[in-house]
């Protein structure tokens, strides 16, 4: 059913439009997220679920929402709702934050939502680096404990200004980057082009090019 | 104003605290979660105040167990309100209003009326508020000619009368209580005739049902009045070129009549409304919400609703911040092995933020 894709045991529920998702948990009968990932953008959404396919098999029963914050790039919105989300579940077993480095370091811009959750009231103990530009922080709200996984995309080798979710892209497709590039969102006319290379490549190639992301889900997929 | 809601043993509730109340408070959840026995629990308090429900000229203990199945009585069939019908444990209403003043109901399995005692409702306090000294609780009962009176639960007596400074200790609580409205889709629109609409026209109020009528039900019509129908008269709609009985329109004209009416004629006290959005077209729900939520401000009113419509959450949202009144949405779930009920209080804000990331508040429950 559209909205809905099972890979392998593990359901991916496409939040997004409400509508839909709406009709997949009432005829699915589902009964719980178990965890939910939270991108900048639909398009990122798009990237990380189809990165998401290829490479993750399990035999687990999870159920793990995606949706975004509707471009919204701000990192004090997207502290808000994960304040507001963690509030409010009860079964939810952890928070995936996918956000672009844009002009910072990773950590400088981990550190900047720990900040921010904090800022709105949420506990939050120490950054902890788990793997490169993937960090996990412990936090607390109420009465409730969860892990928020931060995920900072980006390439830091390549010579662009910022440094975003489509510089991945750019590697997997072989697209050459000029130092005068501000960023890859330039080089990448439609995010559908990434999308077919996902699905095409080998998927050592969509690995090595989306490592972070491919960390961060397996890190998920323990939890 | 109440601002918290604590429940035992009614129903399917084992448990429920439902906190943070405001002036208009939506209850949504899976069916069987408990939405309305969250309202009927206000309806039975109201029963110590005035045991009669004027709206439907009944007995309000007889009414609540009746309701549902349209079978019995409170003498007859009163097990069905409590919890896996155990009759040994009391059913306890607790209500913490603005005022600061805590009312805790206990509802007993006894005959109604079982004298000397009117009703089987006791009010728990603490026993310095009555007899001024002492540890421990008391409990406050209504005989038959109406009067508060301490009541002793374990020799079964009146041990004396409430003073009249404890009615003044409670009179905001005690006024709100008396007053309480239970809308139902239940509710026989007969009433309007029978009840309400003497004391409408008498309020000159019928202008404002007309209003409402011409707003979203019937642009033409001109004006509401009596005709004789049989052996009385039928509340009739004249439009311009027939006139209507009130109670042959279509339901959702029917029902927004009826209901604004009642709504129109209240004042400082909780108004519950079962599922508002039964028979209504989302054009309709919003004039009906609109009248309701202007009224609630101008009046004082408390709104407790249950839905199991977005539209109505998401209209009622608008025309709170529009009107500048307080809402929120409250999520009930009830954990059906031990009748335990979780409440999570949405604001405003997390409405939107859960549809915006594409989560249904109704569904909350896979969070």
């Amino acid at each position: 059913m559209e909205g809905c894709d099972k890979v392998v045991g593990v359901t991916v529920l496409q939040l997004k439009p409400r509508e839909e998702s709406f009709y997949t948990i009432l005829f699915e009968k589902l009964a719980k997220v178990d965890a939910i990932i939270l991108c900048e953008g639909r398009s990122d959404v798009e990237v990380v679920k189809a990165v998401f396919k290829k490479l993750i098999s399990t035999s687990g029963g999870l159920v793990i929402g995606f949706t975004d914050c509707e471009g919204v790039e701000n990192v004090e919105y997207m502290a808000k709702i994960i304040a507001r989300l963690v509030k409010l579940f009860r079964k939810l077993k952890s928070i995936v934050l996918i956000v672009d480095a844009d002009e910072y370091s990773a950590e400088a811009r981990a550190r900047s939502v720990i900040d921010s959750l904090r800022s709105v009231g949420v506990v939050a103990e120490d950054l902890k680096l788990h793997s490169e530009q993937v960090f996990v922080v412990k936090t607390r709200s109420n009465d409730k404990t969860f892990e928020l996984v931060i995920v900072i995309s980006g390439d830091f080798t390549i010579p662009t200004k910022r440094h975003v979710l489509e510089d991945h892209c750019a590697k997997l497709m072989n697209i050459a980057i000029h130092s005068s590039t501000d960023s890859t969102k330039q080089l990448i006319k439609s995010i559908d082009d990434c999308l077919k290379h996902i699905d095409i490549a080998p998927k050592d190639s969509v690995i090595n090019s989306f490592r972070h992301i491919y960390t961060a889900l397996q890190l998920l997929l323990k939890m | 104003m109440i601002k918290s809601i604590a429940i035992e043993n009614l129903r399917g509730i084992r448990r429920c605290v439902v906190e943070g109340l405001t002036d208009v408070n939506i209850f949504i959840g899976r069916n069987g979660a408990g939405k309305s026995t969250i309202l009927e629990a206000v309806y039975i308090a109201s029963a110590l105040i005035d045991e009669r429900d004027t709206l439907r000229n009944v007995n309000k203990l007889d009414y609540v167990v009746s309701r549902r199945s349209s079978r019995g009585s409170w003498n007859t069939y009163r097990d069905v309100l409590w919890f896996l019908k155990d009759v040994e444990k009391n059913i306890v209403i607790e209500l913490k209003f603005s005022t600061g003043n805590i009312l805790r109901l206990i509802l007993i399995n006894a005959e109604a009326p079982s004298a000397p005692l009117a009703l089987p409702i006791l009010l728990e306090v603490p026993r310095k508020v009555v007899h001024g000294h002492g540890e421990g609780v008391a409990y406050i009962g209504r005989d038959g000619s109406g009067r508060l009176v301490i009541w002793d639960p374990y020799r079964k007596v009146v041990e004396g009368y409430i003073d009249k400074s404890f009615y003044e200790y409670i009179k905001t609580e005690y006024r709100y209580l008396r007053n309480v409205i239970l809308l139902d889709t239940k509710l026989p629109v007969n009433i309007i005739e029978s009840t309400v609409w003497r004391r409408v026209l008498d309020k000159r109020l019928d202008k404002f049902v007309l209003d409402l009528i011409r707003e979203e039900y019937e642009p033409g019509a001109e004006g509401i009045g009596f005709k004789p129908s049989g052996e009385g008269f039928a509340l009739t709609l004249m439009l311009p070129n027939v006139s209507i009985e009130v109670d042959s329109l279509g339901d959702g004209a029917r029902i927004a009549v009826l209901y604004a009416s009642i709504l129109a004629l209240a004042e400082e006290t909780g108004v519950l409304i079962e599922d508002p959005e039964v028979h209504q077209h989302p054009g309709g729900l919003v004039t009906l919400m609109r009248f309701a939520l202007r009224l609630a401000k101008e009046k004082k009113l408390q709104l407790f609703i249950t839905t199991h419509s977005i539209e109505l959450i998401n209209i009622v949202k608008r025309l709170a911040e529009e009107l500048g009144l307080g809402m929120k949405v409250f999520y009930i779930e009830r954990d059906n092995s031990t009748g335990v009920v979780d409440v999570r209080a949405l604001e405003s804000v997390d409405v939107e933020v859960l549809q915006k990331l594409g989560l249904d508040p109704r569904l909350l429950h896979i969070l």
